[in-house]
């Protein structure tokens, strides 16, 4: 079992490893262009609607040749009840019928190349019901490095909030708004309907996008703000640059206030509501701690502005490239960090979704399994354990957060898996955000945590501006780690398993040898659930010794027969707390003696609160 | 100053009283013991031995308590269904054993004394159980219609004070949980007058008891809050000091010894809390005495009583 101990000396070699790694690849600092766009719209106030156009400069930089082009027309979701996301949410279908509350994205126009011909009645829907996704038939392949110009003119019909598209009274929130090419990869388009779980996939490229809204409107946006003009007729255009970004956004709000500071010389632009401007210091220093911890670790962040934006209608949170929303409330008290853990959280995404651009639809636990860790470390970093709630000396953190929604669904659905495959979104979250996080840190407690910083740095510096696939992340950590990681993964990322293990008895008998008192102990451990992970014993003896044991927990049950010239005080599984996939740590360890006054004040605790709850209930 | 003269002599009531006191602390004693006994089977399952355990001496683990509510959902859930019944068991408990405890606070107080004696103090509850229980589904209706106030009362300001900053719509939740706490507090106290109706008259009506108390509330409302704020102040002050003792008693470490003494402590706040009831009930007979004569059809019946005890 020493095999599984990393071979590495961390301290001495890591910063060689990181540099071996990386050598001959320097840090980019731009993406490779596949898909770069150039929009302008106009926000129509009293339709609620957009009406705009866009011209898509794509290139093949696949060895195919390319037939088809597939495009990501998001607003369709919410076009009739029959789409595949309202029918996978029974509950918004109902209410989107019964408030008539509809959203489309229709395309009036579309031209490829210099040819003036309207390819539009071309267009075919992936499938009958749902138009998220249309292909567009080519007349002519495309050839490797062929560049084709495409021209869109297409109106969005905006819904009354609805995920995470829409508007509430004037509060406008325009993300996955404009007909999105897919990422044609190894051979094949990857552009998936919009469903149940899934979040786009798309290409780099550079957006140019001039916003025409009504003047009084102030607009927040992904990349910098580059002109602006007043039209004269009540509305201004603004123009925006986004350079190497997979996706753009806006928001707009007529009520808008705007805060701003600086770290490691980016801007960070703060767009409050009016209500929520308490909360500024809070989000903006949040902010400020996840740029720097992961600018530190992960790689620069190459653009010099990120823009935070409130807004309720994309619920607590969302993640584009250089911007983010957050849902603020009004609530004054310091002891409630939830805010503070969505902006690190959303800012982490800048990375590990951001540059780090993994396929969100088929393995999104790369996006949110890497982020809900790295946002746990921070926010430990930060505000210590009860980094989410700390009150009256009740600490809620955002390990505790893992755990219970990991422990709600341990075993439903596999952390690897297409979006759509999970049975509901408990148990995507569950698996994704918090069974990732919990089984990277146990990864961090097998390979020490700096080698497993060191594997998060080589992979989102290896990756940067790429599409890295679990299998990349796989190979990083088995080549830093110098150890075939199969043991780990296959169960944790592809399995369902529940890992379990548990002490389960202690067994000794006094006897004299030699007119010296000897015993003899017999431990027996016990895997009650199916994941076989490999288990550290460690067993403390009366008088002080300790002694470590090994087990490959494959078997159902393990004894442990030792002797020794002391009693036995207390056998403990995984001592360190290396393994946070257990979904018991009450089971992992047997002390001789109970542990009488633990249990005699929480007893104690319990009974009092009791007695009060039925002086209040007996008072009528 | 009466305010403060109601208050005393409930005091001094209460404390002639202790064995009711006594009666009111064993009974709540007796079910949270019932409460707590199966759970306590489960705790210590997960906790006796324990090396992580030990945590719970210094602070709440709630990585421990959120494994032992996952790896016991199906148990807890058959707890939760328990102990939802055993509250209702005990509500119509305390329904029962109020008639004999305001009928014998009443007595103490009009007559200077009181005779307790198991049986008559059974006989007296069985006497009241009938009109204390539809009383008691009377209050409950009384609370619903308060939780209405406070759903539409909450409805309406959204509707007005929807514009308003968030800073004042904030406070105003606070003014609103103010308000609809005085409404409860008025029903609280409503019945308790009803309560001492009840058991002053034998041959009144249960809805003109609540009338009745209605209408003394209404004549004396002044005074009857005043009273009632100072009882309420009176034990936030008293576990003001038990948060304070048992602050400091932490202070002290996590020795066997800290432990046995912070139990005490809590059963001692626990006894005083019943004697607390007892002073509440107390203050607002002497209140409702000195503000309405006492009743004729309550001295025929005490002299009935007396002259039965006699033979």
């Amino acid at each position: 079992m020493s095999k599984l101990k990393p071979q590495l000396r961390p301290g001495l070699f890591l910063p060689g490893i990181i540099l071996s790694f990386l050598a001959g690849s320097a840090l980019s600092e731009e993406a490779l262009r596949v898909a770069s766009y150039d929009i302008e719209v106009q926000l129509q106030l009293a339709e609620k609607s957009l009406s705009a156009r866009e011209h898509i400069r794509y290139t093949n930089h696949s060895d195919y040749l390319i037939d088809t082009l597939y495009f990501s027309l998001y607003p369709n979701a919410f076009r009739d009840e029959n789409s595949l996301f309202l029918r996978g949410y029974e509950k918004l279908r109902k209410r989107c019928k019964r408030e008539n509350n509809w959203a489309s994205l229709d395309i009036k126009r579309i031209v490829l190349g210099s040819d003036q011909l309207d390819l539009s009645s071309q267009l075919m829907p992936l499938s009958e019901h749902d138009m998220t996704v249309v292909k567009l038939p080519l007349a002519q392949s495309l050839r490797p490095r062929e560049s084709p110009d495409i021209h869109i003119e297409f109106d969005v019909k905006l819904p009354e909030v609805i995920d995470r598209l829409g508007y509430r009274g004037d509060n406008f929130i325009i993300a996955q708004w404009f007909p999105k090419l897919g990422v044609f990869e190894g051979g094949r388009w990857k552009c998936y309907p919009y469903q149940q779980n899934t979040e786009p996939f798309a290409d780099f490229g550079d957006y140019r996008v001039k916003i025409t809204l009504p003047e009084n409107f102030v607009a927040a946006a992904c990349g910098y703000l580059q002109s602006e003009r007043d039209n004269g007729d009540g509305t201004r255009t603004l123009g925006y640059y986004a350079p190497s970004v997979h996706d753009f956004a806006w928001a707009a709000d007529p009520s808008y206030e705007i805060f701003t500071d600086t770290v490691d010389q980016i801007e960070i632009e703060l767009y409050l509501k009016p209500d929520h401007t308490n909360k500024a210091g809070r989000i903006l220093s949040a902010a400020k701690e996840a740029l720097s911890y992961c600018s530190g670790r992960f790689g620069r962040y190459p653009y010099n502005k990120l823009t935070i934006v409130d807004t309720e209608i994309a619920g607590n949170g969302m993640e584009l490239p250089t911007m983010i929303t957050i849902g603020v409330r009004y609530f004054p008290f310091c002891w409630n960090r939830f805010e503070q853990a969505v902006v690190v959280h959303e800012v982490v995404h800048q990375w590990f979704y951001g540059m780090l651009a993994s396929n969100q639809a088929e393995e999104a636990w790369l996006d949110e399994g890497l982020t809900t860790f790295v946002t746990a470390k921070i926010l430990e970093q930060m505000f210590g354990e009860g980094n989410f709630v700390d009150f009256c000396g009740l600490q809620f953190g955002a390990y505790q957060m893992d755990r219970l929604t990991y422990l709600w669904e341990p075993s439903t659905d596999p952390i690897y898996q297409p979006g759509w495959e999970f049975d509901s979104e408990l148990s995507y979250f569950a698996s994704t955000y918090s069974k990732a996080s919990l089984a990277l840190k146990t990864l961090e407690g097998h390979l020490g945590s700096e080698v497993m910083d060191s594997v998060l740095v080589i992979y989102s510096r290896k990756f940067r501006f790429r599409h890295p696939t679990t299998f990349d992340f796989i190979s990083i950590a088995e080549e830093v780690s110098d150890e075939d990681l199969s043991w780990f993964f296959a169960p944790v990322l592809f399995g369902t398993e529940v890992c379990d293990y548990a002490v389960s008895e202690i067994n000794s008998e006094k006897r004299e040898e030699n007119e010296q008192l000897v015993y003899d102990h017999r431990i027996k451990l016990r895997r009650l659930g199916e994941m076989i992970l490999p288990v550290e014993v460690k067993i403390v003896f009366a008088d002080g010794q300790e002694i470590f044991k090994q087990w490959d927990g494959s078997a159902g049950h393990h004894e442990i027969e030792l002797q020794s010239s002391s009693p036995i005080e207390v056998v403990v599984i995984d001592p360190d707390r290396k393994n946070h996939l257990d979904v018991n740590f009450n089971n992992n360890s047997k002390t001789s003696l109970p542990q009488a006054d633990a249990v005699f004040k929480l007893q104690t605790r319990i009974f009092f609160c009791i007695e009060s709850l039925l002086q209040w209930v007996t008072a009528f | 100053m009466k305010t403060i003269d109601h208050f005393l002599k409930g005091l001094k009531n209460s404390l002639a009283s202790w064995r009711l006191g006594i009666v009111l602390f064993v009974f709540k004693f007796i079910c949270a013991l019932f409460l707590v006994i199966p759970l306590n089977a489960l705790l210590s399952e997960s906790f006796e031995h324990n090396l992580y355990a030990s945590s719970f001496l210094t602070r709440l683990d709630l990585t421990l308590i959120i494994d032992f509510i996952q790896s016991n959902i199906q148990g807890l859930k058959v707890y939760l269904v328990f102990f939802l019944l055993t509250l209702v068991a005990a509500v119509l408990l305390n329904i029962f054993l109020s008639g004999a405890i305001f009928r014998l606070l009443c007595d103490g107080f009009r007559r200077g004394y009181y005779s307790f004696t198991i049986g008559h103090f059974f006989r007296l509850s069985g006497r009241y159980l009938f009109r204390l229980s539809r009383l008691f589904l009377y209050s409950l209706l009384f609370y619903i219609v308060v939780i209405a106030f406070h759903l539409v009362f909450a409805e309406l300001s959204k509707a007005i004070f929807g514009g308003f900053s968030a800073s004042f719509r904030f406070a105003w939740i606070f003014v609103r949980l103010a308000i609809t706490g005085f409404l409860a507090m008025l029903v609280v106290m409503t019945f308790d007058y009803a309560k001492i109706h009840v058991v002053s008259v034998r041959h009144i009506k249960v809805k003109m008891t609540i009338k009745e108390a209605m209408i003394f509330v209404g004549k004396n409302f002044g005074g009857a809050v005043l009273l009632y704020l100072l009882l309420i102040l009176g034990l936030a002050a008293t576990v003001a000091i038990f948060w304070g003792l048992d602050r400091g008693l932490g202070l002290l470490g996590t020795s066997t010894i800290v432990l046995i003494l912070t139990f005490l402590l809590q059963q001692t706040l626990s006894v005083v809390r019943s004697f607390y009831r007892l002073l509440i009930f107390s203050s607002q007979i002497s209140f409702f005495d000195d503000n309405k004569k006492v009743l004729p059809r309550f001295q025929e019946e005490q002299e009935e009583e007396e002259s039965a005890e006699s033979t």
